[in-house]
């Protein structure tokens, strides 16, 4: 994992002082909210329906024993006990106070952690494959880069109000487990000559209102020209962007609207404006922290046991679910369901992720990642000890077998806090995940994925789901709309709205009709999507309307 | 008016002393560089609001196209923006009377002390204190 030098600790101490001044500037009158909000955004604290809410970053997912401890004090201390895991790798605290704010910095601080532009109109937390560095289909480890991306961004001087929040995500791997495409930046690590990293670059790609899909920008992009051509197409976007209009304000209607030629033309401009000596240290620092990432203290272990102790069909079936072959032989991925049936998606309580941290220690080498379904992963778990670990996971109700089940489902916080939202996005999940996990213990729904929004801004990834739920406000009642098809995979596609929308107790029957269609009609070896394709849309529309 | 400099001094101006300087605003950002630094050696560059951060990708544009133009900020800003307007090319922020009065007197000062003005790619305001990569790179060699 990546450590902090006494540059990158005196950093996030500074920065963390900084906000202190700036809260109480505010808590004096110094600063009215409108002015404050910017600055209180760019550190992550938004103002919510019924309190402020601190969003903190866990850069490209990777965090250590130690930090998820202090991830569980938090919550106990400052928060009602528990946490809520994002689909951007975050972990947001819903209920602290504007004057303990600084004081939670502070203690991230002391773990090397920060809330720094996890919000606001700045380029957000980097985030990655969380499967990266272990697995078995990864050409380069995506972390170096995602970490010199974290540097290079944190505080930039020109890109803290752009005209609209700015993601990155990068990815190393055939499989694409960050869903690259749909970021407003992309980037895919390959190998190079002498394995020197080069880049393809994505642009445009997001999801909300108008969801569109990343298109190549330039491929074969060398380390030493990555962060002047990324600056350049920042300051292209920060000076072109649209500003007058929210929902247009993002890169994939620049891209739209302005034409990907036009962009790149200005991009070259602006580079050969570019003084490179900022970014000459660059190339040595991606060798320095990639150092770090490269575990040299995994001991050797045996890829099968002498004697097999009989499995229990509980062990057998998490196995089968939750644990992913590891590039180390003897050693296996383990990734924790944050998905209940009936809980709340990528909630942990500060009990589960204080024993999530021990287990770490005992079971990970101190290793653990958050995913974008919002789930734990413990990257490095000898087979010999699955069994083990999933006794004591079993204990503290973190022993889900649904990793990659339809219930294992995206949901943002909707209208229980976000104060954006139109629709409730947690009841519905929960009813969901209820039902779903039922039809689990009869019928494979592996291959599917269920994501929910409570608004069009769509932090729940629904555009990017086999079936995504979106929750609105149709004269003043919660209304769902269905769509199908999306998948946020290498071949990334928006799904279509299927047609007019649910209320909030409709939805269950219409899913288990979407299911019942998909169930009779593929064909073997076909997963939904490839169904949905084939059929089209408006046969699953009659299954599900006219079945009504 | 008030002019800040870098090192958080201030000092009030006369409007007139600023009639020849070339005033921009986001709109004519489309302008080319070549027009604008032909047309005098100081460019006031309008920020429309406090959460418009084009005149930043802009200075560092124009600085660079011509380091010996002098760049002004002006416009809506709030003193948490001085540390960007002077990483970004500006070599002062003209204050309007109005924004010194609601602002108080320290506070563009102290926002520029309490900054965190080094970062990864940017050199510390006023000290010799190098980028924390440039640093790096010094500890690296030595
Ligand atoms: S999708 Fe909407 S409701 Fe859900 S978290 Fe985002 S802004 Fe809030």
């Amino acid at each position: 994992m990546y450590v902090y030098d006494k540059h990158d600790q005196t950093f996030v101490e500074a920065r963390s002082q900084e906000f202190r001044d700036q809260v109480k500037r505010r808590l004096a009158g110094e600063l009215s909210e409108d002015e404050f909000k910017p600055m209180r955004l760019m550190n992550g604290l938004y103002l919510q329906l019924h309190a402020y809410m601190l969003r903190v970053a866990i850069p490209y997912g990777t965090l250590s024993s130690d930090q998820m401890r202090k991830l569980a004090y938090l919550a106990e201390k400052y928060d009602r006990g528990y946490g809520h895991f994002t689909t951007r790798q975050n972990i947001q605290y819903n209920w602290p106070k504007l004057v303990d704010v600084p004081d939670m910095l502070d203690e991230l601080a002391k773990v090397q952690m920060h809330a720094i532009q996890t919000s606001g109109n700045c380029i957000r937390n980097v985030t990655s494959d969380p499967f990266a560095g272990v697995a078995g289909d990864e050409w380069i480890d995506p972390r170096p880069t995602a970490e010199l991306l974290r540097q290079w961004s944190s505080l930039h001087p020109e890109f803290a109000y752009l005209p609209r929040k700015f993601k990155f995500a990068v990815t190393g791997a055939a499989e694409d487990r960050a869903a690259l495409k749909f970021h407003d930046i992309g980037l895919k690590v390959k190998p190079g000559a002498d394995s020197e990293p080069l880049f393809e670059i994505w642009v445009g790609g997001g999801q909300g209102r108008t969801p569109r899909i990343a298109v190549l920008f330039e491929d074969k992009v060398e380390l030493v020209d990555l962060l002047p051509k990324l600056d350049s197409m920042l300051r292209v976007y920060n000076l072109h962007g649209r500003r007058d209009n929210k929902y247009k304000a993002r890169i994939k209607i620049l891209i739209a609207e302005y034409g990907l030629e036009n962009y790149r033309s200005d991009v070259e401009e602006d580079l050969a404006l570019q003084s490179l000596e900022p970014f000459a240290p660059a190339v040595a620092e991606y060798h320095r922290i990639a150092k770090d990432f490269e575990r040299t203290d995994v001991p050797p272990r045996s890829v099968s046991s002498p004697k097999q102790e009989p499995q229990s069909p509980g062990l057998t079936a998490w196995i089968k679910q939750n644990v992913t072959s590891h590039k180390i032989a003897g050693y296996g991925v383990v990734s924790i369901s944050l998905k209940p049936k009936g809980g709340i998606p990528g909630d942990a309580t500060a009990e589960q992720m204080y024993a999530l941290a021990d287990l770490a220690e005992r079971f990970s080498l101190s290793e653990l990642r958050i995913t974008h379904r919002q789930n734990i992963v413990l990257p490095y778990v000898p087979a010999s000890d699955l069994a083990e670990l999933y006794e004591e996971l079993v204990v503290h109700g973190l022993a889900e077998d649904n990793v990659g089940l339809l219930s294992d489902i995206i949901a943002c916080p909707g209208l229980d806090y976000c104060a954006l939202a139109t629709a409730r996005s947690i009841p519905v999940a929960q009813t969901l995940s209820t039902r779903l996990r039922e039809r689990e213990s009869r019928e494979d729904l592996s291959g599917l994925t269920l994501n929910i929004s409570g608004c069009i801004n769509a932090c729940g990834h629904h555009h990017a789901a086999s079936i995504g739920i979106l929750g609105l406000n149709r004269a003043e009642t919660e209304n769902y709309q269905i769509t199908l098809g999306g998948s946020s995979n290498d071949n990334a596609s928006v799904g279509e709205i299927l047609g007019p929308g649910f209320s909030q107790e409709e939805i269950p029957a219409a899913v288990d009709r979407i299911l019942d269609f998909y169930q009779a009609s593929k064909q073997p070896d076909e997963n939904f999507n490839q169904v949905y394709q084939r059929l089209g849309k408006s046969a699953f529309k009659e299954a599900v309307y006219v079945a009504a | 008016m008030w002019l800040l400099k870098k090192d958080g001094n201030w000092h009030p101006i006369d409007a007139s002393e600023l009639v020849t300087a070339n005033r921009v605003t986001p709109e004519s950002f489309e302008g080319d560089l070549e027009h604008i630094a032909s047309t005098g050696q100081v460019v006031i560059i309008n920020f429309a609001g406090p959460n418009d951060g084009r005149g930043f990708s802009f200075a560092k544009r124009l600085k660079r196209y011509a380091p010996s133009l002098k760049l002004i900020a002006s416009g809506k800003l709030t003193p948490d923006h001085a540390r960007l307007c002077f990483q970004t090319g500006f070599d002062e922020v003209l204050l309007s009377d109005e924004l010194v009065a609601r602002q108080s007197a320290s506070a563009w000062k102290s926002a520029l002390e309490n900054s965190v003005d080094r970062t990864y790619l940017e050199d510390k305001i006023n000290s010799n204190l190098p980028s924390i990569w440039a640093e790096r790179a010094q500890e690296i060699n030595r």
